[in-house]
């Protein structure tokens, strides 16, 4: 029970913080904090034309256009995790609660469209791209249900890799420059506009290998399709990552005091 | 057991900060010149410390290797305070925010998100009462306000939640043109840090100094020229 209101205390925090993250950067536009959400409703609203009528791409549209919008939440965290260490940080936040709640919630405020326009993708599922799938309701509420867990997992690695990479940007700020390079790299090798199984053991080995994001979306296709066959090979270099993660920055807090050294820099 | 901070023999070597973003060509140039060198410091607890001396003396760099962030290439360094702060620039979560809305950000970063709690309504109190302004100036986005209001915005924000820190480094932290509002600040700090322990300051406002500070520490030609009453240090750097 104690922990239960600690985690909803916490989660809680999560969510008021980021509301203050939308204010700030919204304050000044005429349709304010609507424009978070108006933003990837336009993209998909784009995809789901492009793929479903233009390209005739069937089902896949849909896949297509789940894809990029949870693309676009990793992606706009990543770029913008570059950033979020600043001296002022050092002010406020010297303690592992309080760093992990202003990281939550920096990654959350990317997150949050994609929670909003999870339902609207469902209907948009059911009138344009039904043909191939023919879903009832029910199965399609279910993938619905399927996305809702998925993401605050998403969110979890995301966390997991969001504090070593700010870090590091602060050591060598050219990553900076690098990140969004690499992020469009990932996107085209992530199979999201298509599937890396050629058959040749030795490229898909390479895209699905070193792709950390590879996982995520052979999940997204898991979820959507009845029967997928998620590639094994690329769930490796996500675990790599976190064990190397968790030993050099979370275990023991270690992240705290990194942080607390690369602040001050710059 | 007295907290207590001593630095011995110590010596800091340019090519430490070398990843500091000093440019290239002059952290090459400067790979094995001092910063500050045969330093011998005490620092006595329940003290305010300030910190003088010419632009580019060290004194942040003092600041930063009492603080732990920098580390000496020889000598001793001993500190054994729990919790240290050092902070260089007033705190604000969002300057696109007003100030309630800062004052909200940060204390849900320091405690949670309940904002009908006593403790809650109580370090509003004290946040309004250390801004000295009313609370139109309060509703208002800082980034709308005049330097001079958000020097007091930022000053009160920092200090309604310093608690429990056992040494406090304020690094030209103050930089209010009011005059009221300097020493009502100076009275503030003091009395906080009375209650957090030792306290060091580094500014280039000499009133400041004296209206604060206990002992000072003289930086010249890359060494601690002198540590002493601070009326005596202020002289002395005054005639340098």
């Amino acid at each position: 029970m104690f922990y239960g209101n600690k985690l909803l205390n916490f989660l809680s925090s999560i969510r008021e913080l980021s509301k203050f993250e939308y204010k700030a950067l919204h304050r000044k536009k005429f349709f304010g904090v609507i424009w978070k959400f108006l933003n990837p409703l336009f993209m998909m609203t784009i995809y789901s034309i492009v793929f479903s009528y233009l390209y005739s791409g069937g089902n896949r549209g849909f896949v297509i256009t789940i894809g990029i919008l949870i693309f676009s939440g990793i992606s706009s965290t990543l770029n913008s995790s570059t950033n979020w260490l600043q001296p002022k940080i050092l002010n406020f936040s010297e303690s592992k609660r309080s760093l992990s709640i202003y990281f939550f919630s920096k990654i959350y405020y990317n997150f949050v469209p994609i929670f909003y326009l999870l339902p609207v993708m469902v209907v948009v599922q059911q009138v344009i791209f039904n043909s191939g799938f023919q879903f009832t309701l029910i199965e399609s509420f279910t993938i619905y249900l399927k996305f809702i867990l998925f993401i605050p997992a998403l969110i979890i690695y995301c966390y997991f890799l969001t504090i070593p990479l700010s870090i590091m940007s602060k050591k060598i700020p050219d990553l900076k420059e690098l990140i969004p390079h690499f992020l469009r790299v990932v996107l085209y090798m992530s199979p999201i506009l298509w599937v890396a199984k050629t058959n040749n053991i030795i490229l898909d080995t390479i895209i699905q290998g070193l792709n950390p994001f590879y996982f995520i979306f052979e999940i997204t296709n898991w979820i959507i399709y009845r029967y997928y066959d998620i590639s094994q090979i690329s769930f490796i270099l996500p675990i790599i990552l976190l064990s190397f993660n968790y030993l050099y920055y979370f275990k023991k807090n270690k992240f705290v005091i990194n942080i607390r050294e690369v602040s001050y820099l710059g | 057991m007295d907290n207590k901070l001593i630095i011995s023999n110590g010596n800091f070597f340019y090519k430490n900060v070398k990843t500091y973003n000093l440019k290239k060509a002059e952290s090459k140039n400067n790979q094995n010149s001092l910063v500050l060198k045969n330093l011998n410091l005490e620092l006595e607890s329940n003290k305010i410390y300030g910190i003088i001396g010419k632009n580019g003396a060290g004194k942040s760099t003092l600041m930063k290797l009492l603080f732990g962030i920098l580390k000496l290439n020889s000598g001793t360094f001993i500190q054994n305070y729990n919790r240290v702060k050092l902070l260089d620039s007033p705190n604000f979560y969002h300057t696109e925010l007003n100030s309630f809305d800062n004052f909200k950000a940060i204390y849900i970063l320091e405690n949670n998100d309940n904002f009908n709690s006593e403790d809650y309504q109580n370090k509003l109190n004290t946040f309004k009462y250390l801004t000295q302004l009313s609370e139109s100036e309060l509703i208002k986005p800082i980034s709308n306000l005049s330097s001079g209001t958000k020097s007091k915005i930022g000053f009160a924000l920092t200090f309604t939640f310093v608690e429990g820190i056992d040494m406090l480094g304020l690094d030209e932290f103050f930089n209010f043109g009011d005059k009221e509002f300097k020493e009502f600040s100076s009275n503030v700090i003091k009395e906080k840090i009375n209650h957090v322990g030792t306290a060091v300051i580094v500014s280039h406002s000499m009133e400041l100094i004296k209206n604060i500070c206990d002992k000072t520490i003289l930086i010249h030609n890359s060494e601690i020229n002198s540590v002493d009453d601070t009326n005596e240090v202020v002289e002395k750097y005054l005639n340098l």
